[in-house]
C-alpha cells in the first residue's frame, strides 16, 4: 500500500512537459492552485479539468497512473466530503430524516471541495511526477535566489529538500523491512484499539530512527569526499535558462489562471435562463 | 618514480568517552603506520575488523586528518587547509553501502554531482558524466533512478561519480560487502579496467581475497600498522601468518596448504582453481 503514494515519484519519459524549465512548472502549479480556489460554478471546474487533463496528454503520463496518487487521500477525501453534506444547512433542504438534513447547497459545497482537493493533488502530483526533485530544489533554489539577501540558507533548503526525496523510498522500504522483522517475532500491528496500534508502532520508530541518522552520517560523508561544500563556487550541469518553450508556456498558464478567474463571472444556465425569460416578459 | 600516496608515522588516534560524556582515554586505529604507493599501482588493503584499514582509507581524502606523522597525496600534504578540495578531487572515495553514498534522484545528476562541486563549465560537466558513465558501462541508465538499479549497478554509478572528478587515485572501502557475486564481478571488472586501460592507482580495501588476489600488490594491517607486503602470491603463500592475523588466503591456496599438510607434493604458491587443477592432474 506504502508503495501506491506517487505523490512526489518522478515518472521518467521524455515530454515537452518534462523540457519544461522546473520554474516554469512551479509558477504554473502555483497559479494552477491559486485558480481552482478562485473557480465557484461548475463551467470553471470543468474548464480546470480539461487544463489538466491537456496537460497531463502532452506529458505522456498515463491518466491511471496519475490517479493512483488519489489513493493516497482517498480517505481524507471521502471524510470531508461527507461532512460537508450532512453539516451544511444553507440552502434549500432536499432529503430529511432523522439528524440528517440535506441541503442543495450542502451538495454544492460538497462537491467542490471534492473537486478542488482532487485537483489540488492531481495538480501537483503532475509537477512532481514531470519534474526530477533536484530539479525542482534547483527551480526553487533560483526562484528564491533574492532571499538569500536577507540571510535565508535558501542552497542549503534546496539541498535538504532534495536528500529528503531522494530517501524516502528508501526509508519506506526499511520501515517495510523492520516491520516485517517485528512481525516475523510475533509484533501484532493490526490489532487493538488506536492508542494499542501506535503503541506498537514504537519498536519500529525507534530502528527506523537509529538507521536514518547512520545513513545521514554515511552520505554527509560521502558528499563532502565528493568536494561538496556548499554553495561556494557550485556550478551546475543543467543551467537554467528560459527557452522560448519555457516563455510561450508561461503565456498559457497566465491565460489558463485568465479563463479560471474569468468562469467566475459567467452566468449560469438557470440564471441565464431567467434572464432570458426577464427579457421576453 | 612518482608516489600516489606516501604515508610516515602515520597515527590516529580517537578519545573513547564513558556513559556520562567524560573521556576515559583513546584509542589508536593507525599507529605509526608507513606506506609508498606508486602512480598507477593497485593495491588490496587486507584486514580484520578494525584493523584501521578503512581509518587508514579515510585519510587518504582528508576525510580524516592525522593525530601524528604526516600522509602526502600527490605531493599534497593533507594538513595543507589549502590543499584539502584538490586532494579530494584528485582521490576519490567510494564507500561501503551503495544507497548512502549516492545524492541525486537521477543518475546522471548524482554522477554531475562531484565535478558540479568543484565548479567545472557545464559543457565540460556533461563531457565528464557521458565519459564517467561509458567508464562502467552505465550509459544506458543516465536517466533511470537509483533506487530501480541493483547494488552492483549502484556501486558502479558512484564510480561513475568519482571519475567525472577527473582523478587520478580511486579509494574503495569494501564496495562489494554489500554486494551479490554478480555484483561483485561487475564491481571487480570496473576496477580492474580502470587500472589497466585508465592507469588509475587503486587503494582496494577488502574481505574478499579471492578480489585481492587480483591486484598488483597485498597490504595486510593489524593493529593499526602494515604487518605484511608484497605479491599477492608472495602474501598468501604464507598461510600461517595469515590464519594468525585472523584473515583467510583463496580457497586454492587453503586446498594446496592442507594438502600439502598431508604429504602431497603441490606447489604452496597457488592462487586460482585453475592452477589446482593443474597441479592435481600432475601428481599423476
Amino acid at each position: 500500500m506504502i508503495r501506491d503514494i506517487t505523490i512526489g515519484q518522478y515518472y521518467p519519459v521524455d515530454s515537452a512537459v518534462h523540457r519544461l524549465d522546473p520554474r516554469v512548472k512551479l509558477a504554473a502549479t502555483f497559479l494552477f492552485i491559486i485558480g481552482i480556489f478562485c473557480v465557484d460554478n461548475f463551467l470553471g471546474f470543468g474548464l480546470a479539468i480539461l487544463m489538466l487533463a491537456l496537460v497531463v496528454k502532452k506529458s505522456r503520463i498515463p491518466y491511471s497512473y496519475l490517479l493512483r496518487g488519489l489513493k493516497a487521500i482517498f480517505i481524507l477525501l471521502i471524510f470531508s466530503v461527507v461532512m460537508n453534506l450532512l453539516l451544511n444547512r444553507q440552502g434549500q433542504p432536499l432529503v430529511s430524516f432523522w439528524i440528517i438534513t440535506i441541503t442543495d447547497q450542502g451538495i454544492y459545497t460538497a462537491a467542490f471541495l471534492g473537486l478542488r482537493l482532487i485537483l489540488l493533488v492531481l495538480g501537483s502530483s503532475v509537477m512532481t511526477l514531470t519534474t526530477t526533485p533536484l530539479e525542482l530544489t534547483d527551480g526553487i533554489e533560483k526562484a528564491m535566489r533574492p532571499l538569500k539577501k536577507i540571510r535565508v540558507p535558501v542552497h542549503e533548503i534546496a539541498m535538504m529538500m532534495s536528500i529528503a526525496l531522494r530517501f524516502i523510498p528508501i526509508l519506506l522500504e526499511e520501515t517495510d523491512k523492520i516491520m516485517k522483522a517485528q512481525q516475523a517475532r510475533g509484533a501484532d500491528f493490526e490489532s487493538g484499539n488506536l492508542l494499542q496500534r501506535a503503541k506498537s508502532m514504537v519498536p519500529i520508530l525507534v530502528p527506523l530512527f537509529i538507521s536514518a541518522f547512520r545513513r545521514a552520517d554515511d552520505l554527509a560523508t560521502a558528499m563532502e569526499a565528493r568536494c561538496y561544500r556548499g554553495d561556494v563556487g557550485r556550478t551546475r550541469m543543467k543551467e537554467m535558462i528560459y527557452s522560448k518553450e519555457d516563455k510561450i508556456a508561461y503565456g498559457i498558464v497566465f491565460l489558463g489562471l485568465a479563463l479560471l478567474i474569468a468562469s467566475r463571472f459567467v452566468p449560469s444556465l438557470p440564471e441565464i435562463l431567467a434572464l432570458l425569460s426577464g427579457g421576453a416578459l | 618514480m612518482e608516489f600516489m600516496i606516501e604515508a610516515k608515522d602515520l597515527t590516529f588516534e580517537y578519545p573513547v568517552y564513558d556513559e556520562n560524556g567524560n573521556e576515559t582515554g583513546s584509542v589508536r586505529a593507525v599507529d605509526r603506520m608507513d606506506i609508498l604507493v606508486q602512480k598507477g599501482e593497485f593495491v588490496a588493503v587486507l584486514g580484520h575488523n578494525g584493523s584501521g584499514k578503512s581509518t587508514f582509507a579515510r585519510h587518504i581524502n582528508a576525510l580524516f586528518l592525522p593525530t601524528d606523522g604526516e600522509i602526502l597525496v600527490d605531493g599534497m600534504d593533507t594538513k595543507d587547509d589549502t590543499k584539502v578540495w584538490d586532494i579530494r578531487k584528485n582521490a576519490g572515495m567510494v564507500f561501503q553501502n551503495p544507497d548512502n553514498q549516492i545524492i541525486a534522484s537521477v543518475v546522471e545528476e548524482d554522477v554531475a554531482f562531484g565535478p558540479e562541486n568543484l565548479g567545472f563549465a557545464p559543457e565540460k560537466i556533461r563531457k565528464n558524466v557521458d565519459m564517467g558513465l561509458q567508464s562502467v558501462h552505465m550509459e544506458a541508465y543516465r536517466e533511470a533512478s537509483p533506487n530501480k538499479l541493483s547494488g552492483g549497478q549502484k556501486q558502479r554509478v558512484a564510480i561513475a561519480g568519482i571519475l567525472a572528478m577527473e582523478p587520478e587515485c580511486i579509494i574503495l572501502d569494501e564496495p562489494t560487502a554489500m554486494l551479490d557475486p554478480s555484483g561483485r564481478r561487475e564491481v571487480m571488472e570496473t576496477i580492474e579496467y580502470l587500472n589497466r586501460e585508465k592507469k588509475m592507482t587503486i587503494i582496494y580495501i577488502t574481505h574478499h581475497m579471492e578480489e585481492a588476489a587480483r591486484a598488483d600488490r597485498i597490504v595486510v594491517m593489524d593493529h593499526g600498522r602494515v604487518v605484511m607486503s608484497g605479491k599477492p602470491r608472495q602474501v598468501f603463500t604464507q598461510v600461517d601468518r595469515m590464519k594468525e592475523l585472523g584473515l583467510d588466503v583463496p580457497q586454492a591456496t587453503e586446498l594446496a596448504w592442507r594438502l600439502r599438510g598431508r604429504g602431497l607434493a603441490v606447489p604452496q604458491d597457488i592462487m586460482t582453481m585453475e592452477e589446482m587443477t593443474e597441479a592435481l592432474c600432475r601428481l599423476k
